[in-house]
């Protein structure tokens, strides 16, 4: 008889307590209430951003300015939904993610620096009230990108909050990631080796070796930025000596790694729900794992393809290389995660929906990615729909779709409640098919003529774009499903117990919600987290619930059903 | 206990080889037809990069929607084959990769990227080589500028005409359009600078992309060709735009002379597509492409130049010149009924001619114009924003401490002022408030008093730039 690790544990209360509600709006040290608070945060600026990208597209329902007072009150709306969605969005809610799961994937009791923890997430609601305050003195209204001289000599004190309000971003981003980093080198369970480790874990570790590399560089370039506003500095004004392609040089340095930032750890999260849900180990974990690193290391030798309008010719040629170099590692993980399905016993809960809708979408990123980086095409594409439409693709029908999958895959860990499914599956459907015509058709609209940050445009795209705008507000109405399902849930969802899915990593080895310093004893790993299909994963998750025990079956739908249930209780 | 799988083999989830090779046939299929699609999703094909450009794009799509075939096949074959069945409680097949595949899907996509790069290469290497006799215009090259200012574009060519100038030098003449104006089979080279903030020049027919950059001189190449549609306009005998019928468009340039619809014309948009602020969206410029260098000569080269060898004496006739050259980027903000402008960025510029001796105390109707262009945010009209019109300055550089600007002679001033003089709320040009008189036909009556009446408001800001 081969050794199984079981975990060790007391029979916990059934239903353990969260914390109260004003533990979540108070300083914590606690990974869980700080998880939390990165994610509630997070939720609120995406309504905020979500809601300026609806009024963009009602703008563009016509191709001339109505719905704004003008074209610089539409540059504002465009310019803070994208560093929203960027900043106070996806990057602090993978920080949620990251914060919540990633101790207890490892077995820990928190993460290595409680302290710093907390004070990362305290910088991100000042800057985002910093942000929002632009309105009042002259929002920005350079775009996301805030080239100079157009955010130096030709925009107003908004533009001044908007720097400082990333600056601070980045020092939160930086501090997260160290913590991170040293969690996971250093605070992985005895028999856990890095291996073995969850791949979500790897993801984020790639992540972070990635924030903490290249956020210095935009702290650089924050800082010159802000020299030349307020500290009469030419370092972006050519008629003093300065040179404009500076900032793109050093902003794209960082920005383009931090694309990475924004998908790799909704790949971790793809990595672990394609397993659980189809019940089948995870295809080719090494070339997964690895593959992460080596995106993290390519990524920083691609920056230079959002410049191929604005660089030196000669240079254009390198960066289109490395730019389709950095495809193979990509469509490794896809292969990956298609061998992961592909022979398991896939179960359509609204975190797998969520998570294949990824793959789907994701492809149709990747494809245009790989279409932009050819430097020939790219001059017909650069900075029109066709960009629009590929970078929501990858942000949308990527880390979005990841995030939403993550939600659905670990509230019950968190709220110790599941998410009704039926409205899971509802947002998905509304999701999926809004999604899908709100950014598909962009692609022609762009290459046809449109530019992007234009609220003018060839009256002959009209028809498009109310076919996206009309999308675009189904997709806004989604949005409120899932947060209905959230509220509701957090009330009257189905008792999830200590591990709804049947998942072997060590996140579900412990009570849902879990204990103040997530687990009672220490945990025992299993061997392999993705060992689905074998006998003694099978008694290792009877374990679990024999430890932790099953929920009651509520009296109006019953308990979920339970898979591959113990043939016979005992010992 | 037994580790090894149970229920399914491992055998029984990999697909047979006929099935393998009918699936990767079935996605070349599909890749095919994705990619009858480049037409449809690009517009008109107007130069010899836009061909080139064309086949990358087919290719780029051929592979790109096989890739999407495979995945997407892929993915949906197994939602449905590996569903697990009602109460089915079981797992899936444990198996937890092959190093064959994984090495498969590692080379086979690194050697796609590697063809794709290749590719890619050759199309912007052919699309990029310097060519002989770029600009040519009567047997000689000359040089093309595109200037960027917010918001618009303005072109300069460089000819070789020689002329004297007012000064009494001897001066090559310089043609100024707000249209960028080529023939079909030129080897076009625009050189750009960009006046204040990052602009990009794109002509979507030609598929090429451009950004202007202040600080630096970029350049763009292409060679616009004559497309299956032919050239649809000409102007008629007042110099206003005819449209002609299909069939005429296509006539060849020998044809069409014959019938008296010579020196046609085709007009494809170039659009800013590089943030350069509130009016960015209607940055946008005319591209005429004409059949023949004959038809670009008759139709803007020799009318052009012959403004410039023999410019009017009279200021206002000068001032509208120039303005309607759009030598100046005021007819995407402003409106202007009597040049067709429509801009709403800023105030309206009708009826500039009687408001402007009472918008500012203490300042005169023509010192009130001069002040709004050489230093706009003096006085803002109500309801428009600062910071949004350029400074403009009568030297070529800002003094020290001078926000930037954009140079505009002392004579452009002057007669740019004394046209916008005649702009009255009435519409009768004898009712301006400039202290000159003007006909009624909108001319001066003595066309050496305007000058001087405007000139001794214009030479006060000459200290203010060092040339006193």
């Amino acid at each position: 008889m081969a050794t199984i690790s079981v975990p060790i544990g007391q029979r916990a209360e059934p239903q353990r307590k969260l914390p109260g509600f004003a533990e979540y709006l108070r300083w914590s040290v606690d990974h869980k209430i700080i998880g939390v608070q990165y994610g509630v945060t997070a939720l609120l600026f995406f309504l905020i951003g979500g809601a300026l990208a609806l009024l963009i597209r009602w703008e563009l329902l016509t191709p001339s300015i109505d719905l704004m007072a003008d074209g610089k009150a539409y540059n504002q709306l465009f310019s803070i939904h994208g560093t929203v969605m960027i900043f106070l969005w996806i990057i602090p809610m993978f920080g949620a993610v990251a914060n919540y799961v990633v101790p207890l994937q490892l077995g820990a009791k928190d993460m290595a620096f409680p302290w710093l923890n907390a004070f990362a997430f305290w910088l991100i609601p000042p800057a985002g009230i910093l942000l929002l305050m632009g309105y009042f003195i002259g929002q920005t209204e350079a775009g996301w990108t805030s080239y100079p001289p157009l955010s130096t000599l030709f925009s107003d004190d908004g533009q001044t909050l908007w720097a400082m309000s990333i600056h601070l971003l980045g020092l939160s981003s930086i501090l997260g990631s160290i913590n991170l980093i040293v969690t996971i080198l250093n605070m992985r369970p005895e028999g856990m080796s890095i291996w073995q480790m969850p791949l979500l874990c790897w993801a984020v570790l790639a992540t972070s070796l990635i924030a903490v590399m290249a956020t210095p560089f935009l702290a650089g370039a924050l800082t010159l930025l802000l020299l030349d506003r307020v500290g009469g500095t030419a370092f972006f004004d050519p008629s003093r000596g300065g040179d404009v392609l500076l900032w793109q040089n050093i902003f794209w340095f960082y920005s383009h790694p931090a694309v990475y930032i924004m998908v790799l750890p909704g790949m971790g999260v793809l990595s672990e729900v394609l397993s659980v849900h189809s019940r089948k180990p995870i295809f080719g974990y090494r070339m997964i794992a690895l593959s992460s690193l080596a995106i993290a290391l390519i990524g920083f030798t691609v920056w230079a393809h959002h410049m191929f309008t604005s660089l030196q010719p000669e240079l254009r040629i390198p960066f289109m290389i490395t730019t389709m170099i950095i495809a193979v590692p990509t469509g490794i993980k896809i292969f990956g995660w298609l061998g992961t399905i592909w022979g398991g016993k896939i179960r359509f809960t609204s975190a797998m929906l969520f998570s294949l809708g990824f793959l789907s979408m994701f492809v149709i990123g990747g494809i245009s990615g790989v279409m932009l980086a050819a430097v020939p095409f790219d001059y017909q594409a650069h900075d029109t729909y066709f960009v629009v439409s590929h970078f929501h693709f990858v942000l949308f029908g990527g880390s979005v779709f990841a995030i939403y999958s993550g939600i659905y895959h670990w509230y019950p860990k968190v709220t110790g409640r599941l998410l009704d499914e039926r409205l899971g599956k509802l947002h998905f459907a509304l999701t999926y098919v809004s999604f899908f015509f709100t950014f598909f058709p962009m692609h022609w609209v762009g290459l046809l003529g449109m530019p992007r940050r234009v609220a003018v445009y060839a009256p002959e795209l009209q028809g498009w774009n109310i076919v996206i705008g009309i999308a675009s507000f189904v997709l806004g109405i989604s949005t409120f499903v899932i947060l209905y399902n959230l509220v509701w849930s957090f009330y009257n969802g189905k008792v999830a117990g200590a591990n709804p899915w049947r998942a072997l990593t060590l996140e579900w080895a412990t009570t849902s919600p879990p204990p103040a310093w997530n687990f009672d004893e220490d945990p025992v790993p299993f061997e392999d987290p993705y060992g689905y299909g074998t006998e003694a994963a099978t008694q290792y998750l009877d374990a679990i619930d024999r430890t932790f025990g099953l929920p009651e079956p509520s009296p109006k739908s019953g308990a979920l059903p339970r898979l591959n249930p113990s043939p016979a209780v005992g010992d | 206990m037994d580790l090894s799988p149970r229920r399914e083999s491992h055998n029984s989830v990999v697909p047979s080889i006929p099935v393998i090779i009918f699936f990767f046939a079935l996605t070349l299929v599909g890749g095919f037809i994705i990619a009858q699609a480049t037409p449809l999703i690009l517009p008109a094909q107007a130069s010899l990069q836009a061909q080139n450009t064309d086949q990358l794009v087919f290719i780029l799509l051929l592979i790109g929607g096989v890739v999407f075939c495979i995945t997407q096949g892929i993915l949906v074959y197994a939602i449905f084959r590996f569903r697990a069945r009602a109460n089915d409680t079981t797992d899936g097949v444990p198996f937890h990769g092959n190093a064959t595949l994984e090495i498969v899907w590692t080379i086979i996509p690194a050697i796609i990227v590697a063809v794709l790069a290749v590719l890619s290469f050759n199309v912007w290497t052919t699309n990029n080589t310097p060519r002989e006799a770029v600009n040519f215009v009567n047997g000689e090259s000359i040089r093309v500028m595109s200037i960027g200012a917010r918001y618009a574009f303005a072109f300069e060519y460089y000819t070789n005409e020689a002329f004297t100038a007012n000064d009494g030098t001897e001066q090559k003449a310089v043609l100024r359009s707000d249209a960028l104006h080529v023939y079909a089979g030129q080897h076009v080279n625009v050189e750009m600078e960009a006046r204040d903030v990052i602009h990009s020049f794109w002509v979507p027919a030609f598929r090429v992309k451009q950004d202007l950059i202040p600080g630096r001189i970029t350049e763009v190449r292409f060679d616009p060709i004559r497309t299956a549609e032919g050239f649809p306009y000409r102007f008629d005998a007042d110099g206003v735009i005819q449209t002609l019928t299909p069939e005429q468009a296509r006539l060849s340039a020998d044809e069409a002379r014959a019938q008296g619809i010579g020196d046609r014309f085709t007009i494809y948009p170039l659009r800013c597509t590089e943030l350069c602020g509130s009016g960015h969206g209607a940055m946008i410029a005319n591209v005429f492409v004409h059949e023949d260098e004959q038809a670009y000569l008759n139709n803007f080269y020799n009318p052009t130049l012959d403004s410039v060898l023999n410019p009017p004496d009279d200021p206002i006739l000068q001032g509208r010149t120039v303005l309607q050259a759009g030598a100046y980027p005021c007819a995407n903000c402003h409106i202007l009924t009597s040049l067709n402008w429509n801009g709403v960025v800023g105030p309206t510029l009708n009826g500039i001619g009687t408001r402007a001796a009472r918008r500012v105390g203490g300042r005169n109707a023509v010192e009130y114009l001069v002040e709004s262009i050489h230093l706009p945010n003096e006085y803002i009209v109500p309801g428009y924003a600062a910071g949004q019109m350029p400074y403009f300055g009568t030297s070529l550089t800002p003094p020290p401490g001078h926000a930037p600007y954009n140079f505009m002679p002392e004579n452009d001033l002057i007669g740019i002022v004394a046209y916008l003089c005649i702009q009255t709320e009435s519409g009768d040009p004898t009712t301006t408030t400039c202290g000159f008189e003007v006909n009624p036909d909108g001319t001066s009556v003595d066309p050496a008093v305007t000058r001087e009446v405007i000139e001794a408001v214009t030479a006060t800001y000459r200290s203010l730039y060092g040339q006193e």
